[in-house]
């Protein structure tokens, strides 16, 4: 999917599929929320 | 691990390796920092149900030939954490090309009819990765150009790894064909990863600092979101812990960290559902590969729930 179309379905207004409701929540979280779990995943574990 | 073990040993034995110290120590170090994806040989090689005791040269070119790749990444990043820093430029530059070459000479030591089929995968894979960093030198700001580059720099690596332990396997060409192809897939899946955690990480990675566009920058440049005149403003300040962090959670508001997921679980979809169509004798070594890519998917998705 392109950058456009996602940002479009992301930020409508109509009633989304689950999967959009769960992405749209990750827009409203904290950077903190957001690097908690990155740290707490290691993603760098692969490419170190 | 013993396998590991057994392949590093293959080269720290190669006369190559015992004339020439700094390769030395790089095969040393490699005892005890196993590659990404060293086992996929041996993933491949359990799903279609091979003789794991062949696969040493395997998975001694895949460790040699990821550290040989490893280095032209530092060189072309600039990276600080790299061994350019400590023996040259140019020092560096002949380590990579011994170990990139000592990935295809210890495939000789393979059973007669893999050697020649082997050596070719691995030489093609270093052609086709070297083609990707040349793309991604040229710092792409298209999203056709970055997935042109994420396809051609990080699939032939995965794809080669899993190709090689079906071929070791005596899977036959279709069944390698398909392994390549499912390794193709999890390649691109993991330059996501790396974008991610380049994007996010602290102080500021080269991406941020060299102008490059790995893809949660590239959305926020791109997005028609409200605050992209500011990101593009602060990507010039990065250096700035507070700008950085602006910055960053800009990429979270903005969706591009989303989008990134979406990317993940799209491939993740198309990947399982080419596992399926393959005619393996035990899927679950690739599978399990999915479960792990998906696995920090699922706990940030855990952890935002409303």
């Amino acid at each position: 999917m392109s950058i456009q179309a996602f940002h479009a379905s992301l930020f409508a207004q109509d009633e989304q599929p689950a999967l959009v409701t769960e992405l749209f929540n990750i827009t409203e979280a904290s950077l903190s929320e957001i690097l908690a779990v990155r740290s707490e995943l290691a993603w760098d574990a692969w490419t170190e | 691990m013993e396998r590991y073990l057994k392949a590093v040993h293959l080269l720290l034995e190669h006369p190559q390796t015992l004339r020439w110290p700094e390769l030395q120590q790089a095969c040393q170090r490699a005892l005890t920092h196993k590659p990404v994806a060293w086992d996929f040989p041996l993933r491949a090689c359990q799903a279609t149900d091979g003789d794991e005791s062949l696969l040493t040269p395997a998975l001694a070119a895949m460790t040699c030939a990821h550290m040989g790749i490893l280095l032209v990444d530092d060189l072309l990043d600039e990276d600080p954490r790299g061994l350019q820093h400590q023996i040259g430029v140019g020092r560096a530059a002949n380590l990579s090309t011994a170990l990139l070459g000592m990935a295809a000479d210890v495939l000789q030591n393979a059973q007669p009819a893999l050697s020649q089929p082997a050596m070719a995968a691995i030489v093609r894979m270093q052609m086709d990765t070297a083609y990707g960093q040349e793309l991604d030198v040229q710092n792409p700001a298209s999203e056709e150009d970055y997935w042109a580059v994420a396809h051609a720099k990080s699939s032939p690596y995965f794809a080669t790894g899993l190709y090689l332990g079906a071929l070791f396997a005596g899977a036959g060409g279709e069944s390698a064909s398909q392994c390549y192809e499912f390794g193709a897939l999890f390649g691109e899946m993991l330059q996501i990863h790396d974008d991610l955690n380049d994007c996010l990480s602290a102080p500021a990675n080269v991406d941020w600092l060299q102008g490059r566009s790995p893809l949660p920058i590239l959305y926020a440049e791109l997005a028609p979101h409200g605050r992209q005149a500011r990101f593009k403003e602060l990507r010039s300040q990065v250096n700035d812990p507070a700008a950085l962090q602006e910055a960053q959670s800009i990429l979270v508001s903005s969706g591009a960290i989303s989008y990134c997921i979406n990317e993940l679980i799209l491939r993740e979809k198309q990947a399982r559902e080419h596992l399926s169509q393959m005619q393996l004798q035990n899927s679950s070594p690739l599978g399990e590969l999915l479960d792990q890519m998906l696995a920090p998917v699922q706990r940030l998705m855990a952890r935002v729930a409303r």
